[in-house]
């Protein structure tokens, strides 16, 4: 049974139907958001603490949701955050520069059980690490969730002109990279 | 409606990466990471019971003392209190007690010219120096005029009188 945003929202505020409600909320968005981090992180394990930590954060704060955006919006948003921390501290609590955990990351992609063997794929996967952390998440939202950049703009609180040039940017790099260039 | 702007959305989209970089367009958008087939069957089972465990542990929750670490340095910072509170106690102690033991035993001792003489005024002492020589030498004169008469008195007592006047 599918229900919209709003029916998912006004069930959730019902004490008798919260879990009920919730529980169908995290079974329509949780593949969207899972990957939102995956391809963030790398790694699966990681992925499964952080999506937790989204949820839990969700059932926090639905209530206080305003629907000033769309509810996926805010939903990406505390999933982008959240990555995006979790990356922060493991470069300051293990002291590595930007670099080496890029090639943690990579090492990860190489050694991933679960990855394809496609080696345009993987090269693909390396290219996109190599990117800034930022410009990283704006190109996988336009690349790979093929979101609007006018609902970019409201997850990241950037300007669309400023996340037209990221993304040109982001995909020049990768191209460079998949050509032959590091 | 909504469904047609999306659509144009996605071919914009298409468009645009074509337009900056048509190897990249080029690619297929396959997802290269691989996830257990009944993962997300069980992913919103999972997420409920860890928010129903997080609701439960949001009550004030005393077991993290519980862990090895944070026990041992509980404990140690314990000892050291007890072990700080017990010397600080203890010196105070020996600071009060001091100067009383000092007065009994100034007062179980005989009072002597050497404990005396250390609070006494150096006018004062000057004086009775004084008085003491002259004290002194008065008994040195009564001394002298006690040996003389004892003589006088061996004399008189131990040598016939006609033997002196013979003599003389």
């Amino acid at each position: 049974m599918s229900l919209s945003d709003e029916e998912i929202l006004a069930r959730f505020k019902e004490k008798d139907s919260q879990n009920y409600a919730f529980n169908l909320l995290v079974r329509k968005y949780q593949q969207k958001l899972y990957w939102v981090i995956r391809r963030l992180v790398i790694d699966h394990d990681d992925t499964n603490d952080l999506i937790q930590n989204v949820w839990v954060k969700v059932w926090q704060n639905l209530d206080s949701f305003k629907a000033e955006s769309q509810l996926y919006t805010w939903l990406y948003r505390i999933c982008a955050n959240e990555a995006l921390t979790f990356l922060n501290k493991k470069k300051k609590r293990f002291l590595l520069k930007l670099d080496d955990v890029e090639g943690e990351l990579s090492q990860k992609v190489e050694n991933d059980p679960g990855m394809t063997g496609d080696e345009m794929v993987i090269k693909l996967q390396k290219a996109i690490i190599s990117l800034p952390e930022k410009q990283r998440l704006v190109f996988q939202m336009r690349y790979y969730d093929e979101m609007p950049y006018e609902q970019m703009s409201q997850v990241l609180k950037t300007s669309v002109g400023a996340l037209k040039a990221s993304y040109h940017h982001a995909a020049k790099k990768i191209e460079v990279y998949l050509t032959g260039g590091d | 409606m909504e469904i047609q702007s999306e659509m144009e959305d996605f071919d914009e989209i298409r468009r645009e990466l074509e337009s900056i970089s048509p190897i990249l367009s080029g690619l297929p958008r396959t997802n290269a990471f691989k996830v257990e087939d009944d993962y997300f069957d069980k992913l919103p089972m999972v997420v409920m019971d860890h928010i129903h465990a997080r609701k439960a542990k949001s009550r004030l929750d005393l077991s993290w003392l519980l862990q090895p670490k944070w026990a041992v340095t509980m404990a140690v910072c314990m000892i050291a209190v007890i072990f700080g509170s017990f010397l600080l106690v203890r010196n105070i102690n020996m600071d009060k007690s001091m100067p009383v033991a000092e007065v009994q035993r100034l007062l179980d001792e005989p009072v002597t010219n050497e404990n005396v003489i250390d609070n006494v005024d150096a006018d004062d002492m000057v004086e009775v120096l004084a008085s003491n020589e002259a004290e002194q030498n008065n008994n040195q004169n009564l001394k002298k005029s006690a040996d003389k008469k004892a003589m006088e008195d061996y004399i008189l007592d131990n040598i016939d009188e006609s033997a002196i006047i013979d003599a003389l």
